[in-house]
């Protein structure tokens, strides 16, 4: 469910317009959060006055009206919005002084007014509050004039995915943790290929455990070790594997498998492979057709899995070591390709045994 | 015939084509990845520098007269790659894949290879010093020494043949 914001023009009234996170260049950043029951208070004709606000940057800055949001689904308990009734320019201007309330304080009003007299006041809320780039600019230290009461939840502005709750989803928490892992999925999986299992309710700590570079010195989370985190989370939830772990140092420089597990039996470890799609490839220059490549993958996993056994706590035998096949950067039309071509590339390097798909459904 | 140098000479038209450039962190190299990958660019007499290219995906791209000194391929993938005349130093390429892919004139030196894979490639006068070649992978490789061919099929011992192979052309030196 995308979120959005909805742009009501005054003067046209009736007209209608979304505007996605990524145009709004906002200062919401460190808002607070409107539930529906603030948002439905009636005590006020409109909401509370303190909501204007943004809407008054909005205009200063030279957008246009002051804007009106709204949530998408207003009947979901605790899902953030922030309302604003069509009120007059007029009102939005005369505005209590008291810190405790909303609204820009005497600080704020001697800026304005400061700003006003050097500016010429340009606009017409000048008297009332003149933004400085300061106020919109830090995440911290916001003067109290600006504060409001409303919440924004930040979810709304971070990636597309908002499940409900106030913990950051799985896919959310992933772009927190890596630069490039956001990176790839805007330039790489945008529209994404196909779906991909994600959650709130999981253990946040444990994930950035997993999403870590093992290997690293200091702490690392790239692309490629988030989805393999991703990955074995995912089979944890599902009951797939019991307790994924990365592999602790020096251990994992001989033992270069990406997981231990605890099972279930005969289960000891784990290796997470991540193929894409045919238009990827294309775009890779790799040179090589689905077929080929989901082929490869599965003579790959058979070699891997008997390449660290006997080795000190690694596994005992290839029958150990589990392989995850996460299909979530393969569009769905290819999935069935993919894990046909994969299993016998498995089968005639010797078994396709130990092997789990993931995302795999069309 | 003809129709086939047109299109490889569309192809080398389209190529990026990078000569003489140092690159010292990854920001530098940030320009040419797309798609997570380095794709389809010519490599001239560039040297690399302690980059960490985990993950990274080169595909169809050439490598003439690199020095690659503590980079860490681990993980990546080389499809369709050539390497050329080319020293690989303190590197890490453990698990790292090549597919495909041609060395020739190449060392290797104080690298880490251990469980890296070997696919359909050719070595051709490639060596490897002070490396860790523990538990590579080689399938439908190809290796010239000393005008020498020898053709693996399948091998868990790669090490040992590329050890032998280094030991031969040593004791030729």
């Amino acid at each position: 469910m995308d979120t959005f914001l909805q742009y009501e023009n005054n003067q046209n009234k009736g007209e209608k317009s979304y505007m996605t996170k990524k145009n709004i260049g906002y200062p919401f950043q460190y808002g607070d959060e409107l539930t529906p029951k603030m948002a439905g208070n009636n005590r006020k004709q409109a909401v509370s006055y303190s909501v204007l606000i943004p809407s008054i940057w909005w205009y200063n800055l030279g957008f246009g009206e002051p804007i009106q949001y709204y949530s998408s689904c207003l009947n979901e308990s605790k899902t953030p919005i922030v309302r604003i009734a069509e009120t007059s320019r007029v009102n939005s201007i005369s505005r209590g002084g008291d810190l405790g309330k909303s609204g820009p304080g005497p600080r704020a009003k001697a800026d304005a007014l400061k700003n006003a007299r050097k500016t010429g006041g340009g606009s017409i809320f000048a008297q009332g509050f003149t933004p400085q780039p300061q106020y919109g600019l830090r995440p911290i230290n916001k003067p109290l004039s600006c504060r409001n009461n409303v919440k924004i939840n930040q979810e709304q502005f971070n990636g597309n995915q908002n499940l409900g709750g106030s913990s950051p989803s799985m896919e959310t928490m992933s772009r927190r943790l890596s630069q490039e892992y956001t990176e790839y999925q805007q330039k790489f999986n945008s529209p994404r290929v196909s779906k991909r299992f994600d959650t709130k309710n999981y253990d946040q700590e444990k994930f950035k455990e997993l999403a870590k570079d093992p290997r690293a010195k200091k702490e690392v989370f790239h692309r490629t070790t988030v989805d393999e985190a991703r990955a074995a989370l995912q089979l944890e939830m599902e009951g797939i594997v019991d307790n994924p772990q990365r592999i602790e140092k020096p251990i994992c420089k001989s033992v270069d498998l990406d997981f231990k597990v605890d099972g279930p039996a005969p289960y000891t470890h784990m290796d997470a492979k991540h193929p894409v799609g045919s238009e990827i490839l294309r775009k890779q220059n790799r040179n090589v057709d689905i077929k080929t490549m989901a082929y490869d993958i599965g003579e790959k996993i058979v070699d891997q899995k008997e390449r660290f056994c006997g080795l000190e706590q690694g596994p005992k035998s290839s029958k150990n070591v589990l392989h995850i096949v996460d299909l979530a950067y393969v569009p769905s039309h290819e999935k069935e390709i993919v894990k046909e071509y994969c299993l016998k590339g498995a089968e005639d390097a010797g078994s396709s045994d130990g092997i789990q798909f993931l995302n795999d459904n069309k | 015939m003809e129709n086939k140098n047109r299109i490889e000479n569309f192809e080398e038209k389209i190529r990026l084509k990078i000569r003489n450039q140092t690159f010292t962190n990854e920001i530098d190299l940030d320009q040419y990845i797309e798609w997570n990958a380095l794709a389809g660019i010519i490599f001239v007499n560039c040297r690399f520098e302690e980059l960490d290219l985990l993950g990274k995906v080169f595909g169809s791209c050439d490598f003439k007269d690199c020095k690659f000194n503590h980079l860490s391929f681990r993980k990546c993938q080389f499809s369709n790659c050539k390497f050329e005349n080319c020293q690989i130093v303190n590197s890490d390429l453990t698990r790292a894949e090549f597919d495909d892919s041609s060395f020739r004139n190449c060392e290797f030196l104080k690298s880490d290879l251990a469980a890296s894979d070997f696919r359909r490639c050719e070595l051709i006068e490639t060596t490897f010093k002070n490396s860790n070649l523990d538990r590579i992978v080689a399938r439908d490789i190809k290796c010239w020494k000393l005008n020498q061919l020898i053709k693996i099929k399948k091998s868990f011992s790669f090490a040992n043949i590329l050890k032998d192979i280094n030991s031969a052309s040593s004791d030729e030196g």
